[in-house]
C-alpha cells in the first residue's frame, strides 16, 4: 500500500516537473530569435525595432547605435566570414546587396535563410523596414518607425510650401574627394536632398553615385556644398581652397557644411528623416 | 644522389600531409577536435576541406609553372603571370560581370580570356617556326598590360557592380564553394603538370642554352610551345577560379632550387609539394592570424616568401 502510493507520488511529481521544464524549454527557445546583420543599415532598422539580445553578430562597420559595437564581428563588410556565420547558427542572415551578392548566394546554397536589403528611395526603405519587422516579429514597432520618418519629411515638406521664394538653392553633394564623386541622379541620397528643398546640380549623372567634374560644379555654381564622405572626415579646407572653385558661390558665401554626420544620409535606415532634417536647416538657415 | 632525392621528396609529401591536416583542424572558428566531425559542423568542415584541397592545387601549379617557365625562358623573374595569361583571365572575368552573365559562367569566360590572351602572345612572339625567348617575354608583358588598360577602362566607365566583382580577383582569394568545378580544375591542372614532368630532362637541357639543348639532339622550339601551352594552362585554370596570387610562382622554385638544387627531375616534383605546403600554409595564416577578417592570401604569400628567400640565399652566399 505505502509503495503504491509512493510510486504514484514520485510519478506525478516526474510528470509534473518534466511538463515544467519542457514548458520553460519551449519558451525559452521561443524568444531566441537568432539574427547576424552584415550591413550597418540594417544594423540600425534592428536596434530600432528594439532587438539586441537576438543580433548574435553584426559586420565590422557596424557602429550605431553605441551597443552594436560591442557585438561579435561577423567579418568585414565585403568580406563576410562564412564559417563564423555558419558556426554562429543564424535563423535570419541580413545582407546588402552588390558587392556581398557572392556571400549571399553561397549562404543561400548552403540552405541559410537570408534577407537582403538594398532600397535606392524612400519608399523603398518603408518596405525594407516592414520586411525587416516581418521576419523578426516587430510589424507594430516597424510601422511606428515608419509613421515617424514620414511624419518628419511632412513636417519639413510644410516648413518648405512657407518657404517665400520659388526657387531652390543649388547643392553638390561630395561624396569623394579623389576622384571627385557625388551623389546623381537616381540615388538614395538625391531623393533625400529634394525632400530637404535643394536642387542637386548633379542631375544628369550616367549613375547614381559617380564621378563629377571640377568643371561642371563651376559652371553650374552650387549655393552649399556638402561634404558627405564615408569616413566623415572631409576637411573643409581641401574643398574651400580648389584651384578654380574661389568664385563658386557656396564657397564665397562660406556655405561648404561638413558638418552633419554622413552615415546619416549614406546609410539608407531609420534615421534618414534626421538627415533631411539636418539638411533643410543648412539649406534654409 | 638517388637516396637523398627519394628521402627529400618523401619529407616533403609528409609535411604536405602535416599542414594539410592541421589547416583543416584550425580557422577562425575554433571547433576542438572531437565536435570537428559532427553532423552540425559539416558544412564548416566540408569548406575547409575544400578551402585546403584549392589551396594546395594553387601553389602547386603555380609552383611546378614557375619553374618550367623560369627553364624555357632562362630568366630568374619569369613566373607564371608574365606571359599574360592572369591579365586575360581578369578581362574575361570583367567582361562577364559587366555583360550581366550569371556568375555560374564566371570561371568559363575568364578560362577563354586566358586562352584568348595565349593565343595572342603565341602569334606575337612567332618569328616564321621560332619562337625567340626575348620576343616571348615581351609579347607577354605587352599583352598584359593592354588587357590590364582595357580592365581599367571598362572598369571606370561602367555601372559600381562590376568593380565590386573585380576586386576579389585581384587581390586573390581560396574561398571556394563549388566542389564540382574544383574537380574540372584539378582535372585540367593535374595533367598539365604531369605533362610538364615529362619534360624534366628537356628542361635541364633547355636551361643551360638553347645551342647546347639544340646540340644535345633537343627539339627546343617544340619543348618551348609545349611548355607554354602547358603552363598557360595551368596559370589559366587557376586564375579563374583563386583570382591573382602574385609571388608563389615566382619565389616557390628559387626556395626549392636551393634545397633540391636544379636538376628538373626532382626540382618540379618537389615544387609541386612544396608550393602545395606553403599556400596551405599562407591561407591557414591569412584566416586564422585576423580571425574573423581575412587577410588577402597575396599578402601573406610575399609576407611569407621573401623573408625566407633572402635568409636561404644569404645562406647559399655564405657557403660558396
Amino acid at each position: 500500500m505505502k509503495v503504491d502510493q509512493r510510486l504514484s507520488q514520485i510519478t506525478v511529481c516526474a510528470v509534473v516537473v518534466s511538463t515544467l521544464l519542457f514548458a520553460g524549454d519551449a519558451a525559452a527557445r521561443a524568444g531566441s530569435l537568432r539574427v547576424i546583420s552584415l550591413s550597418p543599415a540594417t544594423t540600425e532598422i534592428l536596434f530600432a525595432l528594439g532587438l539586441d539580445e537576438e543580433i548574435v553578430a553584426v559586420s565590422s562597420v557596424c557602429d550605431y547605435p553605441e551597443k552594436a559595437r560591442f557585438k561579435e564581428k561577423a567579418g568585414s563588410f565585403s568580406n563576410p566570414n562564412m564559417e563564423k556565420i555558419i558556426f554562429l547558427k543564424p535563423d535570419i542572415i541580413f545582407c546588402a546587396g552588390l558587392e556581398q551578392s557572392g556571400t549571399v548566394r553561397e549562404l543561400r546554397r548552403l540552405g541559410m535563410n537570408v534577407s537582403v536589403n538594398d532600397p535606392v528611395s524612400m519608399d523603398e526603405l518603408y518596405v525594407s523596414i516592414r520586411e525587416i519587422g516581418r521576419c523578426t516579429g516587430r510589424e507594430r514597432e516597424a510601422e511606428n518607425i515608419i509613421r515617424g520618418m514620414s511624419e518628419e519629411i511632412e513636417r519639413v515638406e510644410s516648413l518648405l510650401k512657407n518657404t517665400p521664394s520659388g526657387k531652390k538653392p543649388r547643392v553638390f553633394v561630395e561624396i569623394w574627394h579623389s576622384p571627385l564623386m557625388t551623389a546623381g541622379k537616381g540615388a538614395y541620397l538625391d531623393e533625400l536632398l529634394r525632400l530637404a528643398g535643394g536642387e542637386n546640380i548633379a542631375y544628369d549623372t550616367v549613375r547614381p553615385y559617380c564621378y563629377f567634374s571640377a568643371e561642371q560644379v563651376i559652371k553650374r555654381d552650387p549655393e552649399c556644398i556638402f561634404l558627405m564622405y564615408m569616413d566623415n572626415a572631409g576637411s573643409l579646407q581641401k574643398a574651400g581652397r580648389r584651384f578654380g572653385w574661389e568664385h563658386v558661390s557656396a564657397v564665397r558665401n562660406k556655405r561648404v557644411y561638413n558638418d552633419i554626420d554622413a552615415n546619416l544620409l549614406l546609410r539608407p535606415g531609420p534615421r534618414a528623416a534626421l538627415g533631411v532634417r539636418e539638411i533643410y536647416k543648412r539649406l534654409y538657415p | 644522389m638517388e637516396k637523398h632525392r627519394a628521402g627529400k621528396l618523401l619529407l616533403l609529401a609528409f609535411l604536405l600531409c602535416i599542414s594539410a591536416a592541421f589547416a583543416v583542424l584550425n580557422g577562425p572558428v575554433h571547433i576542438p577536435l572531437n565536435e570537428l566531425f559532427l553532423d552540425e559542423n559539416r558544412k564548416i568542415l566540408s569548406l575547409r576541406l575544400l578551402r585546403v584541397l584549392l589551396a594546395a592545387l594553387t601553389g602547386s601549379g603555380l609552383a611546378v609553372s614557375g619553374a618550367a617557365l623560369q627553364a624555357i625562358l632562362r630568366n630568374p623573374l619569369a613566373e607564371p603571370y608574365l606571359l599574360g595569361t592572369s591579365s586575360g583571365a581578369g578581362l574575361g572575368a570583367v567582361i562577364a560581370i559587366i555583360a550581366g552573365l550569371s556568375s555560374i559562367f564566371l570561371p568559363a569566360v575568364s578560362f577563354l580570356g586566358a586562352l584568348v590572351s595565349m593565343f595572342f602572345v603565341y602569334y606575337l612572339s612567332k618569328r616564321g617556326n621560332r619562337v625567340p625567348v626575348e620576343s616571348f617575354i615581351l609579347s607577354g608583358v605587352i599583352v598584359s598590360l593592354l588587357c590590364s588598360a582595357v580592365i581599367a577602362f571598362l572598369v571606370s566607365v561602367s555601372p559600381d557592380e562590376a568593380l565590386h566583382g573585380v576586386v576579389w580577383w585581384l587581390w586573390g582569394s581560396l574561398q571556394m564553394y563549388d566542389v564540382k568545378l574544383f574537380f574540372i580544375v584539378a582535372a585540367l591542372v593535374t595533367p598539365a603538370m604531369a605533362g610538364v614532368y615529362v619534360f624534366s630532362q628537356d628542361l635541364n637541357a633547355v636551361s643551360i642554352g638553347e645551342e647546347d639543348a639544340l646540340h644535345l639532339g633537343i627539339k627546343i622550339e617544340k619543348v618551348k610551345k609545349v611548355i607554354f601551352f602547358l603552363t598557360s594552362l595551368i596559370t589559366a585554370g587557376l586564375v579563374c577560379v583563386s583570382g591573382v596570387i602574385g609571388f608563389t610562382g615566382l619565389i616557390l622554385p628559387h626556395i626549392t632550387r636551393l634545397w633540391v638544387g636544379p636538376d628538373h627531375r626532382t626540382l618540379l616534383p618537389a615544387s609541386c609539394l612544396l608550393g602545395a605546403v606553403f599556400m596551405i600554409v599562407c591561407d591557414l595564416l591569412s584566416r586564422t592570424v585576423y580571425a574573423p577578417f581575412e587577410i588577402p592570401i597575396g599578402v601573406i604569400t610575399a609576407c611569407l616568401g621573401a623573408p625566407v628567400f633572402v635568409i636561404l640565399m644569404r645562406k647559399r652566399q655564405r657557403v660558396t
